[in-house]
């Protein structure tokens, strides 16, 4: 709202002339003011009104703040004291209680009618029809929204309905709209006059032939004339005023007002009709002094202080000496937002200012908390990403349909596991991510682009599906800890650029020593995850735990994604793998010396190495402390691969043996062709 | 036997060594299985009985002074050797080495993990909940009406399945009172804060994302006060901006909360004095809090008369451009590894 700080003092004394304490008062009593100006006017406050105090939006509301604050009287502007005693000149039928109230005043002679260049300079948009701007002017001084119709274009009785059907009208900023069922409508006998506490219609607007005029002065539901308004996307002063709730009284002011101002030109009130719904009594409240002493850690705060705020906010206020307690009732303009004792405290409060309040922290608790899994799990892993060069970015959770597209090219079906946004503003964001591959290889390309050579990225984040998640906290989303490495892995040019097994063997490591990290061993068995390179992934297990996958990204998506570079991507559930967390215990090394023996297997081309070496490490062969892949050669001439394995023995209480070690050896060779099926080399 | 011409050629022979081979092939020559000193002590028994002191004082002496110009010598070419490795190795340790660099974690992650350490002695939780959620965690349970505005269309991200994207953490709030609720004493007193990504439908520009950080904290308790709620939002604000840092606090509105705080901190730039930065109010608000509504606490079977509790949450995301001096929110989420690089 744009408040002219003259106007202001026209209805109260302001403590300073400096505009700098009054714009930090302002601030304080909650009416913070983005900016000044200089206006026609003298100064302006561009102030931020609260959404639920349709009380600040107007002059004297905001001097009844600084009232309270400072304990002076608001000077109340001047309002008529005699109504018309004749109605206006044709029917009022109002026929929905969603209008509160409906006064409306008729005016003739209205030629007479003089332009108040003192009033309306106060006004942000002047210049209009000197009644309009007299309306507008009354609305910035007490509140009240007043509309004004051209008499003779009404045809018939006035009728206030609310609308059965989507109605389309052309307002009087000359454009139409498509109006609700639902909504609040003035009509005549043939046509819709306005869209009430919205905008009035073109067909009914006073112009500068106008002679005689209708004035509308009423009190709308304010839910009603907010949705009115969002679905007809237009925001006006009256709407803004009504869908914050005005004065349950302003409707006969605002009319007494305009009786006022227009008393000396000449101009003719000639009908007045006022028709309302009885409205209960304003609620009231009681507060015990204790507890607004207790919540403001005053305690030795006065009674009668607070009687004398409240009072200058419009409460009235009776306190009961013996129970030492408030009884307050609301006034009629905080009716909206006052609903139940607890506001009480912050009108008090407000009132004296926050500054006032005596600070007291609450005392430290000794017992400290666990953390929750992800922070565990971080505790973990995160010193292996970072301190292999990781640095952790924050993706975001959407997809676009092209994304959705391209991954369903290789991942037939995933387009039905894709969650959607139904009303998404931006058109990238009409899917919830299922994967952050996709995200890791554009930040990656993107990086390539600005130059950074080596890309190493993680993060920990939500994926989330259409199906509902059966084993994880959540419904339709689940952690995972995503990393992703591309480009070479050092920044620096000093090495020659590392080739694909190096970079495969290097993002390997950094898995292996996540795997390490919540304390178990990595190993992997083969994968088809339709998004990675059919011949480089893997899945990850943690001991023997699956805990995700790893690999590299599928060139066809690559190629849809217009991704130039490798991109090596893991994938784990960060829920699982933090439930796995453990911290090995100490277990005694032996002092008797071990035996090395090794193993050549002839192995197939696609099998995983790491196949063998789990088969031997779970046949529990007496003594086997360790198996290790120890070389993998492949002759060209051969359909085979040549994979040697280097065993360690070792016993707790003895030195081995040579030809018991042989034994071990030669069963584990026979195992291998019997159970394996396995050529041995 | 003229041991003194066996002196003079030992040393000759031992002037030409020149490497460990010669110093071997001298070695073997004299004191080897077939060498001269062997030779020479075999001879001993065929001397007279007379001559065979003294020949066997020439022949121990000779022997002794070999030892001692071998040990010389092995010493010297030890010497030399090392001498000579010192002259070949010269090593540039100011040439890159074979390392990739530290990487870090994310200017919010840090924010989040200041946070939680100033909470954790208060003995606050952190707690996590959905992201896609049910319109009564994020908007009915909270006081939030059905003709409120944050529930507009083009605020509020709707998913297919007639769920939404949380538009703020306190929907977190809603599902840790309704969890509590149902514990021994309801859960009392609850103390939790919850960190996370949050969403807007909105057009994005340099400082609006549709996607953000929020953090929110809620303590239920008895006897909590407003006096309680702004301490400790000024213990944590100054210990995140500095404990010189002034803090204020304004009247705001938020459904959920009842009375309802914009706490605010003075300008880094103008202390307090007004400048167009803080659009000269001298005043930056840096949250939102206030006392947990009584509509709020009943609706999880809370008595308002019996319990009290307060709120407080603040945008991580910009704090965390703040703290790290990233001009606008959006390159918070850029992902700019120059500039995640720069901040190690």
């Amino acid at each position: 709202m744009k408040l002219s700080l003259n106007l202001l003092r026209k209805f109260i004394d302001l403590p300073s002339p400096e505009v700098s304490a009054i714009r930090q008062m302002l601030d304080d009593l909650g009416l913070e003011v983005k900016d000044l100006e200089e206006g026609p006017a003298g100064t302006v406050f561009n102030i931020e009104t609260l959404a639920n105090r349709g009380d600040h939006l107007y002059a004297t509301g905001v001097a009844r703040e600084i009232s309270a604050r400072l304990l002076t009287a608001v000077r109340h502007p001047a309002l008529a004291s005699n109504l018309p005693e004749r109605p206006v000149s044709l029917a009022i039928r109002r026929n929905t209680d969603l209008c509160l109230t409906y006064a409306a005043l008729e005016l003739h002679n209205l030629n007479a009618l003089q332009q108040r260049s003192d009033l309306s300079q106060y006004l942000e948009s002047a210049g209009n029809h000197p009644l309009v701007d007299l309306l507008n002017y009354i609305a910035l001084e007490i509140g009240q929204p007043m509309h004004a119709f051209d008499r003779e274009k009404i045809e018939g009785d006035v009728i206030v309905e609310t609308s059965t059907r989507p109605e389309k009208v052309l307002a009087l900023d000359q454009k139409e709209y498509e109006v609700p069922a639902g909504s609040i409508l003035i009509k005549d006998s043939k046509k819709i006059l306005a869209v009430a506490g919205v905008i009035g219609c073109e067909s009914s607007k006073v112009t500068s032939n106008t002679t005689k005029a209708l004035i509308e002065s009423a009190t709308f539901d304010p839910v009603t004339v907010r949705k009115t308004a969002k679905a007809m996307k237009i925001s006006t002063d009256a709407s803004y005023a009504f869908e914050r709730g005005v004065d349950l009284q302003g409707a006969l002011a605002g009319i007494k007002r305009l009786i006022n101002l227009i008393a000396a030109d000449g101009v003719q009130v000639s009908g007045f009709s006022l028709q309302q719904t009885k409205q209960a009594d304003a609620p009231v409240f009681r507060i015990g002094l204790g507890k607004i002493r207790e919540q403001m850690n005053l305690l030795k705060l006065e009674a009668l202080e607070i009687s004398a705020r409240l009072k200058h906010l419009g409460f009235s206020v009776d306190f009961e000496e013996s129970g030492k307690t408030f009884q307050v009732q609301v006034p009629s303009w905080r009716v909206w937002d006052i609903d139940s004792a607890d506001d009480l405290i912050e009108e008090i409060a407000r009132s004296f200012s926050f500054s006032k309040i005596k600070l007291d922290l609450p005392p430290l608790t000794y017992d400290l908390p666990e953390p929750n899994y992800i922070e565990r799990l971080l505790q973990h892993v995160e010193p292996s990403l970072v301190g292999k060069g990781f640095f952790e970015v924050i993706t975001k959770g959407f997809y676009s349909q092209s994304d959705v597209n391209a991954i369903a090219v290789l991942s037939k079906g995933s387009s039905d596991n894709h969650l959607a946004l139904k009303n998404a503003v931006d058109s990238n964001y009409s899917h919830l991510k299922i994967s952050n591959l996709v995200h890791f290889a554009r930040l990656a390309e993107l990086n390539h682009r600005k130059g950074i050579q080596s890309v190493k990225i993680f993060e920990l984040c939500r994926l989330f599906s259409k199906s509902k998640n059966k084993n994880g906290p959540y419904e339709y989303e689940a952690d995972v800890l995503t990393f992703a490495a591309s480009g070479r892995w050092n920044e620096h040019e000093w090495q020659k650029p590392e080739d694909r097994s190096e970079m495969i063997s290097a993002f390997k490591a950094v898995v292996e020593s996540v795997v390490a990290a919540v304390g178990h061993r990595l190993n992997v068995t083969p994968s088809q995850n339709p998004l990675l390179h059919p011949g480089c992934q893997a899945t990850v297990l943690a001991g023997d735990q699956e805990v995700g996958f790893f690999g590299l990204m599928h060139p066809q998506l690559a190629n849809e994604l217009e991704i130039k570079q490798d991109l090596f991507y893991c994938e784990l559930d960060a829920e699982k793998l933090s439930r796995l967390v453990h911290q090995n215990v100490f277990t005694e090394p032996s002092d008797f010396p071990s035996v090395k023996r090794d193993i050549t297997v002839k192995l197939p081309p696609a099998e995983y190495a790491q196949s063998v070496s789990r088969f031997i490490e779970s046949s529990n062969y007496p003594n086997l402390r360790s198996v290790a892949v120890f070389d993998d050669f492949k002759k060209a001439d051969e359909d085979f691969r040549r994979v040697t394995y280097r065993m360690t023995f070792q016993s707790d209480q003895r030195t081995l043996e040579s030809q018991e070690v042989d034994t071990i050896i030669q069963t584990i060779l026979g195992d291998l062709q019997s159970k394996k099926s396995l050529g041995l080399v | 036997m003229d041991f003194e011409a066996l002196d003079a050629d030992l040393s000759r022979q031992f002037a030409e060594i020149r490497s460990e081979a010669d110093l071997e092939r001298v070695n073997k020559e004299w004191l080897g299985k077939e060498g001269l000193i062997k030779t020479l002590f075999k001879q001993l028994q065929k001397i007279d009985a007379a001559d065979k002191p003294r020949y066997a004082q020439h022949l121990n002496r000779l022997k002794g002074r070999l030892e001692q110009l071998i040990s010389e010598q092995e010493s010297k070419l030890e010497s030399s050797k090392i001498s000579e490795r010192l002259q070949a190795e010269q090593y540039d340790l100011s040439l890159p080495a074979n390392y990739s660099g530290l990487g870090s974690v994310h200017p919010v992650t840090l924010i989040e993990r200041k946070i939680t350490a100033i909470l954790k002695p208060f003995g606050f939780v952190n707690v996590m909940g959905p992201e896609v959620e049910k319109e009564y965690y994020c908007f009915d349970a909270l006081n939030i009406p059905s003709y409120h505005p944050a529930r507009d269309m083009q605020d509020t991200f709707y998913t297919e399945n007639d769920h939404l994207l949380r538009t703020h953490t306190t929907s977190v709030q809603a599902r840790v009172l309704e969890q509590c609720s149902k514990e021994p004493d309801k859960g009392l007193p609850i103390k939790v804060a919850s960190f996370g990504r949050t969403y807007r439908n909105e057009t994005e520009d340099a400082s609006h994302q549709a996607m953000f950080h929020q953090f929110e904290l809620v303590w239920i308790e008895q006897g909590l006060t407003l006096s309680n709620l702004m301490a400790l939002i000024q213990h944590i604000l100054r210990e995140l901006y500095g404990k010189s840092r002034k803090v204020r606090f304004v009247p705001k509105f938020y459904p959920y909360t009842e009375p309802s705080l914009g706490p605010q901190i003075d300008c880094t730039i103008c202390k307090a004095k007004g400048c167009a930065a803080c659009g000269g109010a001298g005043w930056v608000t840096v949250g939102g809090s206030g006392m947990v509504h009584r509509k709020v606490l009943q609706e999880f079977g809370y008595e308002p008369e019996k319990v009290s509790g307060f709120a407080f949450g603040l945008g991580t995301s910009r704090l965390a451009a703040q703290m790290c001096n990233i001009p606008k929110l959006k390159m918070v989420y850029d992902n700019d590894l120059r500039v995640l690089k720069g901040l190690v």
